[in-house]
């Protein structure tokens, strides 16, 4: 039950963030540190960032290949990977930020407490020249940024293909992509995996040329990865993230056999994968 | 030619006389795109193999026109308002026929950006069913970044003119430019989800727009399994000689498809094995088709963009 608590004031403040950052709240003429003080003061008001590289680490691309599909990757506590779930120092929240975004709050992400996750990669649209933040939350509740600038141009209203409309699976389709252990870690209870979910992600900004209206926006909102009944991350999420959300992230396995994962889009559609997975030696 | 030439020379004498000052100035700094006679009454203009920015001006693609008993198309338009003005004065001093239709081979910037010097009553632009969507969600876009990329100078005249007349996948179009049947056929998507080809009955010739790259590494912006899929459809048009929207022209078909296909291969092979071996699409992007580079100009500007979004094409797979 604590753990849907959590979910729903994630939610919570993930919508209450959209309403602040949706809205043209970036003052038009504001420099990037500008722009960046005024979003931490909303998302975070009245509190430190520190940046502190063994506990948040950032990696995105200097420049965007495809700004519609920008690989973003967050490390957490990567120097002490098996931290226990009430350790000060472990990362239990990580909100991504894509500073010149017209929603700028792309993802928050809860990370389950004994799944040990120390990466997660996911895949955004990307508008304009942006830093990019990941601010992480420890289980000491102190906040650690890091901080990186990725040049791009136009990912937030690229069309998404014909293609996937046309032969791929249907929307709402979700995949679980194991990878195999030999490319993992020598832990042998560390695993690797990856969720995808066939998704148009509509940014709101694709205009329908028929009509001349812009193609609402609807994008998956929410997405939880367990095995069995134990957390391994969940997000929030918005219109940043890529058509087709992907993560790709390593975890603690607890023995199950199963990977659960369910998702639920801003139309209030429902999409759910029981996977079975290799449980680990 | 020493007629045109003698024409072209009165009537700017007789311009002279009546046009303010200004105006002569601005009409003589238009040059006549370069354009070679591939076939009989078949032009094409051969771009450098660049980029697009002030140093290249908007030339960097492979554009033409073909001439008719009665009328003429224009197929692409060039990368800036000034190349179509180029274009015009080239088709101006081959024909005195009037244009007809300008063909759109698809969305991109170096082919459309010329448009607005060919808007005149009796002109009707062509193109691809989905190219009017795509001009009107990327077009905002394309005018910005290029505005950066080249200068004020080169984009303030360009205006995005979308087709009204629309080719679906499921028909070809047929325009008859007097004595003359031109094939339009529109493509599923491979480079990108609006690409046209057209084809000269009359001579064999085939303007295959960006679905043939040579030299220029091949760029994706849809489909790299759709491109593989379709290739042997494209084969099948009974051309002699192509015209590819970048690189050389005039090339003997289907050969031209020979060295874009051994890439396309050898990325989506090398893909579905880093995807097997569990390498994330950073790696892949790095590594991906690396066997093809000294084969193509421009492999480090776009090559690591295909393998990105081919990965996450092929990842669904």
């Amino acid at each position: 039950m604590r753990g849907w608590h959590g979910i729903a004031a994630l939610a919570a403040a993930v919508a209450a963030s959209f309403l602040i950052l949706a809205s043209p709240a970036r003052a038009a003429n504001a420099t990037p540190e500008e722009n960046w003080k005024n979003l931490a003061d909303a998302l975070f008001p009245h509190q430190t960032l520190t940046e502190d590289g063994t506990i948040i680490k950032l990696g995105t691309p200097l420049a965007a290949e495809d700004a519609a599909l920008v690989p973003v990757t967050l490390h957490m506590n990567d120097t002490d990977p098996n931290l226990p779930a009430n350790d000060p120092r472990r990362v239990k929240k990580i909100t991504l930020v894509i500073d010149e975004n017209p929603s700028p709050v792309a993802a928050v992400f809860e990370l389950g407490p004994n799944a040990g996750v120390t990466k997660i990669e996911t895949r955004v649209r990307v508008n304009q020249n942006t830093k990019v933040h990941a601010v992480a939350e420890t289980v000491g509740g102190k906040l650690y940024v890091s901080e990186s600038f990725v040049a791009a141009a136009g990912g937030c209203s690229a069309p998404s293909g014909d293609t996937d409309t046309a032969d791929g699976p249907p929307l709402g389709t979700i995949r679980v992509r194991e990878i195999k252990p030999e490319y993992v870690s020598n832990d042998a209870r560390r695993k690797e995996a990856v969720v995808m979910i066939k998704h148009p992600n509509n940014s709101g900004m694709q205009m329908d040329q028929e009509t001349h209206l812009y193609i609402p926006a609807r994008y998956v909102d929410s997405l939880r990865v367990t095995q069995g009944d134990t957390l391994i991350f969940a997000m929030t999420g918005g219109i940043s993230i890529s058509e087709d959300p992907n993560f790709r992230f390593d975890y603690i396995s607890n023995g199950s056999g199963k990977m659960d994962v369910t998702a639920s889009d801003s139309k209030g559609a429902k999409f759910a994968k029981n996977a079975a997975i290799e449980p680990a030696m | 030619m020493a007629k045109h030439l003698t024409l072209l020379v009165m009537l700017a004498l007789a311009a002279s006389m009546v046009l303010p000052r200004h105006a002569l100035c601005e009409a003589a700094a238009i040059t006549p795109l370069p354009v070679r006679e591939i076939a009989p009454g078949v032009y094409a203009h051969q771009a450098p193999v660049t980029e697009m920015n002030a140093a290249s001006g908007g030339d960097i693609a492979n554009i033409g026109f073909i001439v008719g008993d009665d009328a003429v198309a224009v197929i692409d338009t060039g990368g800036a308002l000034i190349i179509g003005e180029r274009l015009k004065k080239a088709i101006e001093a081959v024909t005195s026929k009037p244009i007809r239709y300008v063909i759109n081979t698809h969305e991109h910037p170096d082919h459309i950006f010329g448009n607005a010097a060919f808007v005149a009553p009796g002109v009707t632009f062509v193109g691809h069913r989905n190219l009017p969507r795509e001009m009107a969600q990327r077009g905002p876009e394309y005018l910005a970044t290029f505005r950066r990329t080249m200068g004020e100078d080169l984009i303030k005249g360009v205006k995005l003119v979308p087709p009204t007349l629309l080719v679906g996948t499921d028909k070809d179009v047929y325009l008859d430019l007097g004595h003359r049947v031109l094939d339009l056929r529109a493509w599923p998507p491979m480079h990108t989800d609006c690409d046209v080809t057209i084809f000269d009955e009359k001579t064999a010739t085939l303007f295959t727009g960006d679905l043939v790259f040579l030299q220029h590494v091949p760029v994706i912006d849809a489909s790299v399994l759709g491109w593989l899929k379709a290739m042997p459809a494209l084969a099948k048009i009974p051309a002699k000689l192509a015209i590819p929207g970048h690189g050389a022209i005039g090339v003997d078909w289907p050969q031209a498809l020979a060295a874009e296909k051994t890439y396309f291969t050898k990325l989506t092979q090398d893909l579905r094995g880093f995807l097997a071996q569990g390498a994330d699409i950073n790696t892949a992007a790095k590594k991906a088709a690396q066997s093809e580079a000294g084969k193509w100009q421009l492999f480090w500007v776009y090559n690591p963009r295909n393998a990105t979004a081919g990965y996450a094409e092929i990842e669904w797979q």
